[in-house]
């Protein structure tokens, strides 16, 4: 009965005749937090680029709430409700916070032109709306005291947190993260993890791409470990930690971060 | 700041209405008009330019197309000023779409600029090979004046009002849409087109209808023209006149609606006053963008609000640790 908010069928993604992801499949269930794990160059980021359309696939299929997504472009998959965010930050830098998380409103609240221009009925109610969902998001992100501040003048940490609270402005179902904690210190680290699990109890779906161990064992529910563009291993995070495979190739240089 | 800028506008608009009463001679209030109409097609410009960063040296050509439909509809066919402006809109935001669709799909913003450039060139030869119908390098004259039922607009003193209404119109519409959620997204465009696109922002869209838009601003510009002048010629709408609309962008102000006007006023009256502005007119042009663009990129406008940041400093918040420290440790995390 619990059918995948997002599946991954035998995907694949070549540049240039070399494979970056390989034949890859996996799901994502409603209101579940999938890590995805790897080693630097493992097809990580290009997995979400593949799922959300922002690369297209060289074979395979992505499904998402029951509907074929794949070939869609980056803004329609968006449209669906797969939210992101990208390892290299795509802020908009001149905008301040507040006029950032409001764009991130455009999925659902999405105002004509003339509508907006000329305050036609309807557009007041609209933008607030924008405005009270924007600020929500922000405050639950902790980034209340920054609102008209440029993005581009915030420390690289809160404008990971900026991106996270402008992707959740959309009101997503499935929300892709790609290395949110890098960045990060400690605390705010511990921070965003019980903040991932607070946005899972709501019920929202997270892919999360994390290289920080202990974050990613402690909230993930299920991780998918890739290496080479392929799936080498995918169950629990204690069932990972010791699969023999994974700590060879990826833990074991990696693990002690 | 609410109030503030309330205040101003209150200034300015009474300003502008009080000019007449002042400037009575008919010369000097002609070129006051002639400057509010391409101050009308300069605001229109600058939500492309400013706000989705989108260049456009063709906008010479949908204030040809304004014009030219504009004499065509009440000369031959005997519209009535306003229909025929309401008409020519309507076919300019269509040639608009139609140019806009696959231009900025595809394209870049430099290849638009050369498109757009190409599209201001070709509208002038036809105008220039119309024949009969666009009256080739003498063009068409004799236009009646502009009119909305019974009220006609003769003479500088009810033209400098139709057209500066017409401008104080174009300036709320212009505001209003940048101050609202559509603006936020214009600017997330120019931003960065990828993190707009994966908010579900359709970006090549959104390019378009604002394209659209700039358009419907240049023709209704031409309209007012033709009407006012009563005369339309090809020179009028040369490709020198694409570019300084551009300067008069930058000059103001590439973000700012008010700028446009500024801008548009400015160098549109910069000719009256010496003789040399008036013989190298291109040449002054080109040292002022190329002066705006160097030194004041910000414009006019940016540099004003600049300096009224700097005289009332705001209460902020402490400035945030040095963000070299935070991708540092983004680079020790990823080991």
């Amino acid at each position: 009965m619990n059918a995948p908010m997002l599946e991954v069928r035998g995907v694949s993604r070549n540049f240039g005749g070399l494979p970056a992801v390989h034949n890859l499949s996996f799901t994502v269930l409603p209101g579940q937090l999938k890590g995805l794990i790897g080693p630097n160059g493992a097809g990580k980021t290009t997995c979400i680029n593949l799922i959300t359309g922002a690369l297209s696939v060289s074979a395979g299929e992505i499904w998402f709430a029951g509907g074929k997504i794949t070939g869609l472009p980056l803004h329609r998959t968006a449209r669906l409700g797969i939210g992101r965010t990208f390892q290299l930050l795509r802020i908009f830098q001149e905008m301040t916070v507040l006029e950032n998380v409001m764009a991130g409103c455009h999925r659902w609240a999405e105002l004509g032109m003339l509508q907006a221009a000329l305050h036609l009925p309807g557009a007041r109610g609209k933008e607030k709306a924008i405005r009270e969902t924007a600020l929500e998001q922000i405050e639950f992100l902790g980034l209340g005291h920054r609102l008209s501040m440029a993005a581009g003048a915030l420390p690289v940490g809160e404008q990971r947190l900026l991106e996270i609270a402008r992707a959740l402005a959309g009101r997503p179902r499935l929300l892709l993260l790609d290395e949110p904690a890098a960045g990060l210190n400690d605390a705010e680290r511990a921070r965003l993890g019980l903040l991932l699990r607070s946005l899972v109890g709501r019920g929202l779906s997270l892919l999360l791409i994390e290289h920080n161990m202990d974050l990613v064992m402690s909230v993930s529910d299920e991780i998918v470990v890739l290496n080479y563009g392929e799936k080498l291993a995918e169950g629990s995070p204690h069932e990972v930690r010791n699969l023999q495979t994974v700590v060879s190739a990826y833990l074991g240089e990696a693990g002690h971060a | 700041m609410k109030g503030v800028h309330f205040l101003g506008s209150a200034i300015g608009v009474a300003a502008i209405a009080a000019v007449p009463l002042f400037v009575r001679d008919e010369y000097s209030l002609g070129f006051l008009v002639l400057a509010g109409i391409v101050s009308l097609l300069v605001t229109g410009l600058s939500l492309l330019v400013g706000h989705a960063g989108q260049l456009s040296l063709g906008h010479g050509g949908f204030y040809a197309l304004g014009a030219y439909l504009s004499t065509i509809l009440t000369l031959r066919l005997h519209m009535p000023p306003l229909v025929a402006l309401v008409a020519a809109a309507v076919v300019t935001a269509l040639i608009a779409l139609g140019l806009g669709i696959p231009l900025l799909r595809a394209l870049t913003q430099f290849h638009l600029a050369v498109a757009t450039l190409i599209f201001g060139m070709l509208v002038n030869a036809v105008l220039i090979v119309g024949g009969e119908y666009t009256g080739g390098f003498t063009g068409i004259q004799g236009q009646p004046p502009f009119s909305i039922g019974p009220l006609v607009f003769q003479g500088d003193v009810a033209n400098y009002y139709l057209v500066w209404g017409v401008v104080l119109l174009g300036v709320i519409f212009a505001v209003g849409l940048t101050r609202s959620q559509a603006g936020c997204v214009l600017r997330a465009i120019q931003g960065d087109e990828m993190g707009a696109q994966s908010l579900g922002i359709d970006v090549a869209w959104e390019k378009v209808k604002v394209f659209v838009v700039s358009a419907v601003y240049a023709s209704v510009a031409g309209s007012l023209l033709a009407h006012y002048t009563q005369s339309v010629t090809p020179a009028q709408f040369g490709v020198g006149n694409s570019l300084e609309f551009m300067t008069m962008v930058f000059l103001g102000g590439k973000g700012s609606v008010i700028g446009a006007v500024i801008g548009g006023t400015f160098i549109r009256l910069l000719p009256q006053f010496t003789e040399f502005m008036k013989d190298y007119r291109l040449l002054v042009d080109g040292v002022i963008l190329t002066g705006v663009l160097l030194f004041v990129p910000q414009g006019v406008v940016g540099l004003i609000a600049g300096g009224w940041q700097r005289l009332i400093p705001r209460r902020r918040p402490a400035a945030p640790p040095d963000s070299g420290t935070a991708a540092g440790q983004a680079a020790g995390g990823a080991q």
